[in-house]
């Protein structure tokens, strides 16, 4: 479960997350959409840690980020929109680092990255050093390197853009099994007829207020995600 | 010519470090520019004073232009040095490749901009050397106008020849290294055999100097001979001629635009090939292995280091360097006292007996030398540019995650501080108290070197470089910590020569020394502790 509550963030006298309030439950897929620069990214990297905030809470399973950050770490894994890897490093090395970093056991790990490599077609190039590897490619890497450890929280920045279509359809048949197995997840995108199909809930944010947050089918009514968002937006 | 213009003010802007201390970053915070302006500051005043010392006994003699030419020598050779191993990462498979290609411009427009920014950096970093100098020599010696021009002109064009040596240096290591598979060891390999060329010519100039001195009229002409652009500089200094000065500014504008148009037309060739990537293996079968967090951020800190070709060679130099001194100390021990007699120091009478009896104190001062010159922990921050971010997200102490790339860094050193200690304890007389001190301190001051680069680069992190040239060698961080090691260093020799001059024994200096430092370790670690872990926190990548 994450609880965002009342959170704030500024950068110098520019307020760009204001008081943004609201909880993703276990077993949600919630989706979080926006304009470009809303504040999609900065509340995501908020939430995982990445940079600090100026007002307001964030509880990862009941733990605070600010306060227990390695505790929450420890629960979540984050994919972000570019996929900044270490591209020196082979693909089996960088998820070997990852899992090492979260004290996966040898066990688990072995059973998750061939689950994953499969999944995602990569048996063949986990031998192959990351800057070989196309931007879709790598987002695979990130993804694998994220469901490895068994996160109880997935949050991810457009989780879908650069990746085939097989993978895709095979990325959200993992999200939703995770749900099923009473994890939560968020993630930022635009492309809202997946986010309509996939989410359980759903927050609009603009100019960084939350203008919409609720259950998909209570937010969209009858109407298309994409026109609610289109109508919110103006 | 526009186009040019927004280039060049867009690429060095975003680029060059120094041109952004003070500027606020998104959360309002700044960089202050007040620790490396101090530094440079301290190189100035001390560059200075060593002019001064130089001139008291040169000038009355009318011969204090001969400072000049010395420190042109200096900062031309250490430009040259730096050039030959940074130039490839500079100039080639930067980050900004995809757009500035995609652009609607000339590739040689690319490598003009390149080639601008590094001497631009190069005119900046000279002038810190040598313009103190040149203040030194004008309050010394009764000069006019023309000693300005000829100054003004000095500092911007004396960077020239070294930069456009250095380019085609690095863009031919570049291109010969890129057709092999392990390119990156080659390329390590035939950068150190240049850059250790260039001071081993260096290390000889004065013999060169002795022989040509038989044939020449006058030292002007002998330097001359020897390096135009500095003969040329001491000549309009000495004899203003307007037909020399636009001799000198066309000769170095002709071998700029000379070095431009060979380049040029094999950069995008050179570049392309550099860029190359391997060709996926295919193979099914990969290694899953548990490690313990420290031993895998010491892995992955590892494999990132020798994936650097500029980070490797700027590490080893000092360290090679330092093995070296003690290969040359212990085998060739003659050879070495007639080499430093070339410099004044076999006047001292006894030499040779002075440096066997404080071989324990040679060596510790050459351990700290070594380490402070291999900072290499200065560029690791920087180094995870947008990855930096994944450091953030995992559930590690950044306390954890800082003291691993200490601990990578200093086991990048250990070897070859290990290795030339032994040499030394073999072939000098070494009390047994004097060994294990020497040990210790052979770890803890390289320990010390790192804490200090860690600290520098906590403090003025470069998380957005094109190259990594950029971060190793022209960062605010690199530059910090190398100033700091000078100052260290330089402090750390005179101590050890006072206290050993004022009666204090080996046993009680390599004591008191080893102490200094582990208490310096430990205000370090304390620091990086309480503030560094929060810096750690607030860098956005």
């Amino acid at each position: 479960m994450i609880e965002i509550r009342d959170v704030v963030k500024k950068y110098g006298d520019k307020t760009v997350l204001k008081n943004i309030t609201f909880t993703v439950n276990d077993g949600d897929i919630f989706a979080f959409i926006g304009h470009n620069g809303a504040g999609k990214t900065t509340l995501i990297k908020a939430i995982t840690g990445i940079h600090d905030f100026d007002g307001g809470e964030i509880l990862i399973n009941g733990k605070s980020i600010q306060k227990e950050p390695i505790a929450c770490k420890e629960e979540m894994a984050y994919v972000p929109d570019n996929p900044e890897l270490y591209d020196n490093m082979r693909a089996i090395d960088f998820i070997n680092f990852i899992c090492d970093m979260y004290g996966v056991s040898q066990e688990k790990r072995e059973k998750n990255i061939k689950k994953y490599a499969k999944v995602f077609e990569l048996e063949n190039n986990m031998n192959d050093t990351i800057d070989s590897f196309s931007h879709g490619m790598k987002q695979k890497v990130a993804l694998m390197a994220a469901l490895a450890h068994d996160p109880k929280v997935l949050i991810m920045d457009e989780p879908f853009v650069g990746l085939d279509p097989k993978a895709v359809f095979d990325m959200k048949e993992i999200m939703r099994q995770m749900v099923k197995d009473g994890k939560t997840i968020f993630f930022s995108t635009h492309i809202l007829d997946v986010a309509e199909k996939l989410c359980t809930r759903v927050a609009i944010i603009k100019k960084g207020e939350l203008i919409k947050v609720g259950n998909m089918k209570t937010v969209k009514g009858d109407k298309s995600l994409e026109k609610i968002f289109l109508e919110l937006e103006k | 010519m526009g186009k040019l213009t927004s280039l060049l003010k867009a690429s060095i802007t975003d680029g060059m470090q120094i041109f952004q201390l003070g500027k606020r970053n998104k959360n309002g915070k700044k960089a202050g520019p007040g620790l490396p302006i101090l530094l440079a500051s301290i190189v100035c005043l001390a560059t200075f004073g060593y002019a001064n010392m130089l001139l008291d006994s040169l000038a009355p003699a009318g011969a204090g232009f001969v400072v000049l030419t010395l420190f042109v020598l200096i900062t031309s050779i250490l430009t040259l040095i730096e050039g030959i191993y940074k130039s490839g990462s500079l100039l080639f498979n930067c980050k900004d490749d995809n757009l500035m290609f995609s652009l609607p411009i000339k590739k040689s427009t690319v490598l003009f901009v390149r080639v601008f920014k590094f001497y631009l950096f190069e005119v900046v970093y000279n002038a810190v050397i040598l313009v103190p100098t040149m203040v030194a020599y004008a309050m010394r010696v009764e000069v006019d106008w023309t000693f300005y021009l000829s100054s003004f002109l000095a500092v911007v064009l004396l960077p020239v020849v070294p930069v456009v040596i250095s380019c085609l240096i690095g863009g031919l290591i570049s291109g010969f290294s890129a057709r092999f598979k392990m390119k990156n060891i080659i390329q390590i390999a035939l950068t150190m055999i240049f850059a250790l060329g260039v001071v081993l010519v260096a290390g000889s100039l004065d013999k060169i100097i002795a022989n040509i001195a038989e044939n020449a009229t006058s030292i002007n002409d002998l330097i001359t001979k020897i390096y135009y652009p500095a003969g040329a500089y001491v000549g309009m200094v000495t004899e203003f001629n307007v037909v020399n000065m636009l001799i000198f500014i066309l000769i170095n504008v002709a071998l700029f635009v000379v070095m431009m148009v060979i380049l040029g037309q094999v950069y995008f060739r050179i570049n392309s090939r550099v860029k190359a990537i391997k060709a996926h293996s295919h193979k099914t079968e990969y290694l899953v292995k548990r490690r313990s967090i420290t031993s895998a951020i010491v892995s992955k800190e590892l494999k990132r280091f020798i994936s650097s070709p500029v980070f490797v060679i700027n590490a080893a130099f000092g360290l090679v360097l330092f093995l070296f001194g003690c290969v040359m100390l212990s085998a060739n021990f003659e050879g070495l006292i007639s080499f430093m007699g070339n410099y004044g120091l076999s006047d001292i009478p006894n030499f040779g007996e002075i440096l066997t009896q404080n071989a324990p104190a040679v060596l510790f001062g050459m351990v700290i030398m070594a380490s402070m010159m291999s900072s290499i922990t200065s560029s690791m921050i920087s180094l995870e540019g947008k990855a930096f971010n994944i450091l953030k997200t995992i559930p590690v102490k950044p306390l954890t995650i800082i003291m691993g790339k200490v601990l990578t860094a200093v086991l990048v050193m250990l070897p070859f501080i290990l290795a030339g200690d032994i040499i030394m304890f073999m072939n000098f007389q070494f009390g047994w108290l004097q060994i294990v001190l020497i040990l210790l301190a052979s770890f803890i001051i390289p320990v010390v070197a790192e804490l200090v680069g860690i600290v520098a680069n906590l403090k003025y992190p470069k998380m957005n470089a094109e190259s990594d040239a950029e971060v190793v060698k022209q960062s605010a961080s690199s530059l910090v910590a190398t100033f700091l090691g000078l100052g260290v260093t330089g402090l750390s020799g005179l101590l050890i020569v006072n206290m050993l001059s004022n009666g204090l024994s080996m046993d009680l200096m390599l004591g008191g020394g080893v102490m200094f430092f582990v208490l310096i370790c430990g205000g370090l670690i304390f620091y990086i502790h309480k503030v560094g872990t929060r810096q750690f926190r607030d860098i956005e990548a």
